[in-house]
């Protein structure tokens, strides 16, 4: 029983972490949130970030699958609306922030993209 | 141009989709082909229909009658048996003693070349009784690494050689020697130990002196992937993934034997009846909590009936064997999910609630 506790506590936060990444990601695409299109890729990055480490570290077995399908699909909406909302934005903003803002996509980017290739690798 | 942006953002969230039901995790649910013994599935059916399941084989002894239920497969399915292994092992340790190549009191370090590290002093029946303070798994900080990281991803966390397994007995320290402490790492090494003083390798050593003697043909040891068979039984982790085979290198003799119902069940029989060889290692010596252990068998008073068993996990299975010897009475069950199998075994064969 409380072997399983653990696995559930740790599948909970992970998936909240995952809804909370989905809804922030939402919000930033109104209009004025979002500052360039390097934002946008940091956020969805950071998305497939978070939705990678779900699948590999959540017990699936004791948290309903259910709710990966759910994320996904939210996740799908908020990624087709940034889409949308990127077409309007400046690839690169000019206020001071946007080397930070770039780097930060640059390492999003980087990070997802390696927790997929790692995956793919290992994964049996 | 704004068409172009909506079919872009539609290809976005369909590959997303895409990818999400591509890679999302599977639960299996108990298969519902039936063979085997109407009244046992029926019985094995209400103890292990909830929780994630997919293949499970049950087999119950009584005397000379003999049931199986198969959810899935058949009595020739091929299971990963885990730490059953360690039974095994703990048979071999007590042939040999039987035959005098060893003896309870011989240490590590007569047997393998592990310089003048803590473990050089171990003797095999601290091993057996996992009393030798040696840690569960290897603790060097590369190998917790990689079983951890091998672990969470569903791989084989063992997959190191017999050199490998003796640096990883040269770094461990002794923790608490002389008290009961589970460890993985002690009885691949017993099993190793043994194989050097039979002059042979493990998988030989089991085949010739367990294996073949009760006539269990269609248990293995797979060394490297080229061994398992094509359709060998793939397990389901608990992350809801195909769990990467356990292979039967270094710590083989830990957990790394695969093995079927129908070749349980003549395991089983043997250790009933007593023709199994080192049927010595059954006998509990020593207290570990509220349960007696032998050499790795363990033995719990369940409401009034004396149970000698063995549990087994991997990455994708687990098992359990367990006898009531006085009743002249077993119980196997091998499953592909790693979801407790324990308890309803034991309800199985002593109709008794385990704590």
């Amino acid at each position: 029983m409380i072997s399983s506790v653990i696995p559930i506590v740790i599948g909970s936060v992970l998936c909240l972490w995952w809804a909370l990444a989905v809804v922030t990601t939402g919000l930033a695409v109104r209009p004025g949130r979002l500052v360039d299109r390097w934002d946008a890729v940091s956020r969805v990055a950071s998305l497939a970030f978070v939705m990678a480490l779900c699948l590999v570290v959540v017990t699936w077995t004791l948290v309903p699958v259910a709710l990966w399908y759910l994320l996904t699909v939210l996740t799908a909406a908020v990624v087709a609306a940034v889409v949308l909302r990127a077409v309007d934005l400046p690839t690169r903003g000019e206020d001071s922030a946007a080397p930070t803002r770039r780097a930060s996509a640059i390492g999003n980017t980087a990070l997802a993209i390696a927790v997929a290739a790692g995956l793919l690798l290992v994964l049996p | 141009m704004r068409t172009r942006t909506i079919v872009a953002a539609c290809l976005a969230a369909l590959l997303v989709i895409a990818v999400g039901v591509a890679v999302a995790p599977r639960v299996p649910t108990l298969s519902t082909a039936e063979t085997g013994d109407p009244d046992l599935l029926d019985r094995a059916r209400d103890l292990y229909s909830d929780g994630p399941r997919d293949l499970l084989g049950v087999v119950e002894i009584d005397g000379g009658t003999t049931s199986a239920a198969h959810f899935g497969g058949d009595g020739d399915t091929d299971y990963e048996i885990g730490s059953i292994s360690k039974v095994m092992t703990a048979l071999l340790l007590a042939d040999a003693i039987e035959r005098g190549e060893v003896t309870e009191e011989t240490s590590l370090g007569e047997l393998l070349d592990l310089g003048d590290a803590p473990a050089e002093d171990v003797v095999l029946v601290e091993l057996a009784s996992h009393r030798s303070g040696l840690p569960r798994l290897a603790s060097r900080p590369q190998d917790v690494i990689l079983t951890a990281t091998a672990a969470n991803l569903g791989r084989d966390p063992y997959r190191v050689d017999v050199p490998t397994l003796l640096d990883q007995a040269r770094a461990a320290r002794l923790t608490d020697r002389g008290e009961p402490r589970y460890s993985n790492l002690g009885f691949a090494l017993l099993g190793q130990a043994l194989a050097e003083a039979a002059g042979t390798d493990y998988a030989t050593l089991l085949r010739e002196r367990v294996l073949d003697p009760i006539g269990m043909d269609d248990t293995y040891l797979p060394v490297d992937g080229t061994e398992l068979p094509a359709d060998a039984t793939l397990g389901h982790t608990d992350r809801g993934r195909t769990a990467a085979p356990w292979l039967a290198m270094a710590y083989a003799p830990a957990g790394g034997v695969r093995s079927t119902t129908a070749d349980m069940e003549r395991f089983a029989r043997a250790l009933l009846d007593g023709t199994a060889p080192g049927m010595a290692a059954l006998e509990p010596r020593w207290a570990d909590g509220e349960d007696r252990v032998g050499y790795a068998w363990v033995v719990t008073d369940v409401e009034g009936t004396e149970v000698t068993w063995h549990n087994g996990g991997t990455g994708g299975f687990v098992s359990m064997l367990a006898l009531d010897r006085e009743a002249d009475r077993a119980v196997v069950v091998l499953s592909n999910t790693t979801t407790d199998v324990e308890g309803e075994a034991v309800r199985l064969l002593t109709g008794k609630d385990w704590a």
